[in-house]
């Protein structure tokens, strides 16, 4: 499960970066923590800019389906592991 | 003289608790009157159109429209009260189709002034109201969009833009502070560069303040509450957006202009 370890990093930078938090480091999110509910407290258009700017940088898709979307931008450990699975190529 | 001058010092003389009392009656009687024309719409009004209408977006319009009517005489109703003095400055520029309107939220009584200024209003609302059991059949009828979802949110905007339909945001998502603006949500300057929309402005004005986020309801002023609305100038999203390099800095460039647009009509500092 933490082999998306690198990953995570860099979707923690993204987030920040995106989002332009000003107090927030990325080293201290963490990976497991609720990403809406908790410290961060975003909400739903901070979650589209965070979808559109991985979309830009991993070349995937995130569908419509607002159930499933919930469950992939839970934490950043489900993001990572969104990522790392949406972007293997299908043999 | 003699009679009107005592009338006048019995009218002094009454404990200004028997006035504010007259005033939650008022109060009390206008509530009532909107829960019993909302219970009246959904249980009547709505199913009525749903039947007689043959395509969903021909009973959305017409479900906006009774909204509309609604709101309209409920405004009358307040106004004879003399509780309320609703007035509309630019209200001819609300009627075009297509319009991505933004207004800010000082009062409980916006959404319906502006809905009673709008036939046609796609509106955004809070999901509590699509399971509210008096509220449901309305919000959903009327084609309404939920806020819970940022993506899907945007989509359903942009495409009721694009097909000719008018958008009413409040970027604040919540009521205004006295006098004041909330943090602005970005939701509408999504919507605006999604859609390639320029945002209308609709600036409303309620003085004295009342009915705001932190007010009970029963607590208004002893005078007539006059709620203003300003149709402005449009927020052209090209120039507030130019050399922005991603679309999450150009939704930031595009909701600080929204808010500097309303500062300045509030006279804000800052």
């Amino acid at each position: 499960m933490t082999d998306n370890c690198e990953l995570e990093d860099e979707i923690k930078r993204l987030i920040v970066e995106v989002l332009a938090l000003e107090d927030v480091r990325p080293e201290e999110i963490d990976a497991e923590d609720q990403l809406f509910a908790n410290s961060l407290g975003l909400d739903s258009i901070d979650a589209l800019e965070i979808s559109m700017a991985i979309e830009a940088r991993y070349g995937v898709t995130f569908q419509g389906d607002p159930d499933q979307n919930e469950s992939i931008f839970a934490s950043v450990r489900t993001l990572a592991a969104f990522v790392a699975e949406a972007r293997q190529p299908v043999d | 003289m003699a009679a009107s001058s005592q009338a006048d010092r019995a009218l002094d003389a009454s404990p200004t608790w028997l006035a504010r009392a007259g005033k939650v009656a008022l109060l009390a009687a206008a509530y009532g009157a909107f829960g019993v024309g909302a219970a009246a719409n959904a249980a009547l009004g709505v199913p009525a159109i749903l039947i007689f209408s043959r395509d969903a977006d021909r009973a959305e319009r017409r479900v906006q429209r009774l909204l509309q009517r609604s709101f309209s005489a409920y405004f009358r109703i307040v106004e004879a009260l003399g509780l309320v003095r609703l007035r509309c400055e630019g209200a001819d520029r609300l009627l075009e189709p297509g319009l991505l309107v933004v207004a800010n939220h000082p009062s409980r009584l916006d959404a319906i002034a502006l809905i009673r200024f709008m036939p046609q209003a796609d509106c955004i609302v809070k999901r509590a109201y699509f399971d509210n059991p008096l509220f449901r059949i309305i919000v959903r009828s009327a084609g309404y969009i939920p806020n819970d979802d940022g993506r899907a949110l945007v989509a359903a905007c942009t495409r009721q833009l694009l097909r000719g339909r008018t958008v009413l945001v409040v970027p604040e998502g919540t009521r205004s502070p006295h006098r004041g603006l909330a943090p602005m949500q970005r939701g509408a300057a999504h919507i605006a560069l999604e859609s390639g929309r320029d945002l209308l402005p609709v600036t409303v004005r309620c003085e004295p303040p009342s009915l705001g986020k932190n007010d009970v309801w029963w607590k208004v002023p002893d005078a007539t509450i006059e709620l203003t609305l300003t149709v402005g100038t449009p927020i052209r999203i090209e120039k507030s957006s130019s050399g922005q390099p991603t679309r999450g800095r150009a939704a930031r460039a595009v909701t600080d202009a929204i808010r500097r647009h309303f500062e300045q009509e509030l006279a804000l500092d800052g």
